[in-house]
């Protein structure tokens, strides 16, 4: 175990085990919380005071054109270049294969020069199709919610606002398919940038090109309401009210996913610092009555946000349904004394567990972490951590055999010979390189599937060392049969990184991938989600989050559970 | 020569999809891929040895157990000598990536691992300084491979640094070459896929 969570255990020795939290069930019922990142990135723009504003503004009376917006950090500038395109009704597309867009971005390292502005507008519109520069950090693209984008600008346009309603239930005029960062496509990778405070927990460029695309498309429909007005002067700008509830809509898919298994240090820390957040919250003795008020400040959010959350999805609506029963009772826990007993929140929780639903549990963790900023927001410097790429390899068959029951016992009473165990297969499509899942016994290109089948390597791997000696060393073991590296490394890094392995076989028949995209979704602060099916979702980034023109300290963190109704 | 600009991210990812591509399991292929990254990061030439190493795999498919194939054996082979605390003797297609594997086994696990040729040091790592011939002259070599702390360097070796490079220039051609090994572990699109993946069915409907 490595020093940072040796430390985390001793400092909190009562975290829920790994057992708990690593269920797919259980991380499907993740919701947004202040440790986020999109949280993360609002709190330091307004502690640092960053400067945002609109820098270039080239668009015609149509609205195409490019605009750059700058965030200027205290030490670098960042510089969202966006292009607006004239797209025809035909080729609006929300799937990440689509090759044409409303509008495509990019995240600039600086500002950009006319010219790199020149050869980006030729290259960013491509996306994936496109070569791109270092200096460029993100790439992404969003199409409008045509019915919610005419709405609006009409609206605007005639002098008055649009339907509250409809922009608290839709909560976006523009939806991303893609956000992209790391080095795809020639873009410049993390390691550039990691070491820069405000870039240095996960995911800070890519929040701020939504947070900034959110700022453009705001900006873009009080320009084209300007535009469409029928005389000088009637038309008015939205309501910043009204502008809050705006958020940036995204269809996620399947690419999501992988993430979470390919990065299993990168997962340790993030569900570490979730739970050792917790863990310290649950572990006071007692609170104030203005914390208890903010909690059920936050219970009645959460209560107004379950009422309008509604979705499609049978299995989803049903768990809304119970959840909206639980806050009903949940509510009724929340007396005018509760918060003076022993330790009231860890009262509160253990009550939580042992009769609310994980939608309800988990919805109760983001409200109690609400107030307590200054105990636990210190745990974002510990989001990131360098991966290791080798094997402590001096250790033996029989450190690998205590491991494996240490923490894949529960691979153990899976017959993975089962076909149930065993019917779906990861893999990486032909189109646009997107991760797909398969039907093993159905379809072609088994053959090609990612190593998600872990506990088919568990049990191969415990076959295989049954007669081995138990000195051997593992390099020498992976000197024989290279075969098993890639298991003996995950199993190596689950032992120093215990949070950082899903205990549910990802290619059994009953697996909902849809959870571990909430899972990461959660991470990044989306709100509302909407399940298509259990292989995508929407969800809506920012909805209720402070404009960039009033974001300050004081509303920075007052933005959980979004509601026009709780505004 | 057109020239390519590669980030760090997708030398990794190519090289290792190429590499599984042509048969290796996924262990050795993301090492090679993250060997590769390493490479680039110290501005040294790696796709010359990844397209080699498969040609040979594809042509032979199983290569003689005496030979190491420097991208998908080195960081095994690093790791087993850092371990085991015994030098290894035999041969290395791809030398560079050896001594990639060297420098980032050396690092992470705080050891000194020395690389000698016909008894003549080749290269140094030390806690992740890395020494060598900077050009990397040496393709393939019987090698000896031994843990064990030098303190005054041979003057042939100068350090190998982190390259303050953003983007890693390599040749258009071999680029495209790998990219179409790489593809070897896609799967065909169907239909069915296309319907029902995220934004499935929508044009706009909100």
């Amino acid at each position: 175990m490595s020093n940072l969570n040796k430390e985390m255990n001793i400092l909190n020795p009562s975290l829920r085990p790994p057992e708990d939290v690593m269920r797919l069930e259980r991380m499907g019922s993740f919701h947004p919380m202040r440790l986020s990142f999109s949280r993360i990135l609002l709190r330091r723009i307004a502690s640092e005071n960053w400067n945002i504003s609109i820098h270039e503004w080239a668009l015609d009376k149509q609205g195409f054109g490019h605009v750059v917006l700058t965030a200027k950090a205290p030490n670098h500038t960042y510089s969202l270049v966006a292009f607006s395109h004239d797209l025809d009704e035909k080729e609006r597309s929300d799937r990440v294969i689509a090759e044409k867009w409303d509008a495509t971005f990019t995240l600039f390292d600086g500002i950009p020069t006319s010219d790199e502005i020149a050869e980006m507008s030729q290259s960013v519109s491509k996306q994936e199709a496109g070569r791109h520069h270092a200096k460029q950090l993100t790439l992404s693209r969003a199409n409008k919610s045509v019915r919610m984008f005419d709405h609006v600008v009409g609206r605007l346009a005639e002098g008055k606002q649009p339907d509250a309603e409809m922009i608290n239930k839709i909560g976006y005029i523009m939806r991303t398919t893609a956000v992209y960062g790391n080095g795809k496509f020639g873009i410049g990778d993390r390691d550039i940038i990691m070491l820069r405070p405000e870039m240095q927990a996960p995911f800070q460029a890519e929040m701020l090109t939504v947070y900034l695309i959110r700022m453009f498309s705001i900006n873009l429909i009080n320009y084209l309401a300007k535009n469409a007005e029928s005389e000088e002067g009637k038309a008015v700008a939205i309501a910043p009210e009204l502008a809050r509830h705006l958020g940036i809509g995204n269809a996620t898919g399947l690419g999501m996913a992988p993430f979470l298994v390919h990065h299993q240090a990168l997962l340790n820390q993030w569900m570490i610092v979730r739970e050792t957040a917790l863990a310290r919250v649950l572990a006071l003795e007692e609170i104030t009555k203005d914390n208890a008020n903010i909690i059920q400040h936050y219970l009645e959010r959460a209560v107004a946000y379950t009422s309008e959350w509604r979705v499609d999805d049978v299995v989803q609506s049903d768990r809304i349904s119970l959840l909206e029963k639980d806050l009903s009772t949940l509510s009724s826990w929340i007396t005018p004394d509760w918060w003076q007993k022993s330790r009231p929140l860890e009262q509160l929780m253990e009550q939580a567990q042992a009769t609310l639903s994980f939608e309800a549990v988990e919805m109760l963790v983001s409200i109690i972490l609400e107030p307590f900023g200054d105990l636990i927001d210190d745990l974002t410097d510990t989001l990131s951590v360098q991966e290791d790429f080798s094997i402590p390899a001096k250790q033996t068959i029989a450190d690998l055999r205590a491991k494996i029951e240490d923490h894949y016992s529960w691979c153990f009473t899976i017959n993975t010979d089962e076909k149930s165990q065993s019917t779906l297969f990861w893999y990486t499509s032909e189109a646009k390189l997107e991760p797909r899942l398969g039907y093993r016994y159905e379809e072609d290109g088994a053959d090609q599937e990612m190593p998600f089948d872990i506990p088919r390597q568990i049990n191969a791997i415990r076959k295989d060392i049954a007669e081995v000696d138990d000195s051997l060393t593992l390099a020498e073991l992976m000197m024989a049969k290279p075969q098993h590296r890639f298991i003996i490394k995950r199993i190596m890094t689950t032992a120093k990184y215990p949070y950082g392995e899903i205990k549910d076989n990802l290619v059994a028949e009953t697996t909902r991938p849809i959870d571990m995209l909430r899972c990461k979704l959660s991470f990044f602060g989306a709100s509302k989600f909407d399940p298509k099916s259990i292989l995508w979702t929407r969800i809506t980034l920012y909805q209720g989050a402070p404009l960039a023109e009033e974001l300050d300290e004081e509303n920075a963190d007052k933005w959980l559970f979004p509601s026009v109704r709780t505004n | 020569m057109n020239s390519v600009f590669l980030s760090r991210s997708e030398v990794k990812s190519e090289v290792e999809k190429a590499i599984r591509g042509s048969g290796f399991d996924w262990g050795p292929a993301k090492d090679a891929g993250i060997m590769a990254a390493w490479l680039a990061a110290h501005d040294q030439f790696f796709l010359g040895t990844i397209l080699r190493v498969i040609d040979q795999f594809d042509q032979a498919k199983n290569i003689h157990d005496d030979i190491k194939l420097g991208p998908t054996d080195a960081m095994v082979l690093a790791e087993y000598v850092t371990s085991c605390g015994q030098a290894w003797s035999g041969y290395v297609i791809g030398l560079r990536f050896l001594i990639a594997g060297m420098g980032i086994v050396s690092k992470e696990q705080h050891s000194c691992l020395v690389l000698s040729i016909d008894d003549k040091v080749y290269a140094y790592a030390d806690g992740g300084n890395v020494y060598t011939d900077s050009e990397i002259t040496i393709a393939d070599a019987h090698v000896d491979l031994a843990q064990k702390k030098i303190t005054t360097l041979p003057k042939t070796l100068k350090p190998l640094k982190w390259s303050d490079q953003t983007a890693h220039p390599a040749s258009e051609s071999c680029w495209k070459r790998l990219n179409k090994l790489a593809w070897r572990v896609y799967v065909p699109e169907t239909e069915q896929k296309r319907r029902s993946g995220a934004g499935a069915g929508d044009i706009d409907n909100s």
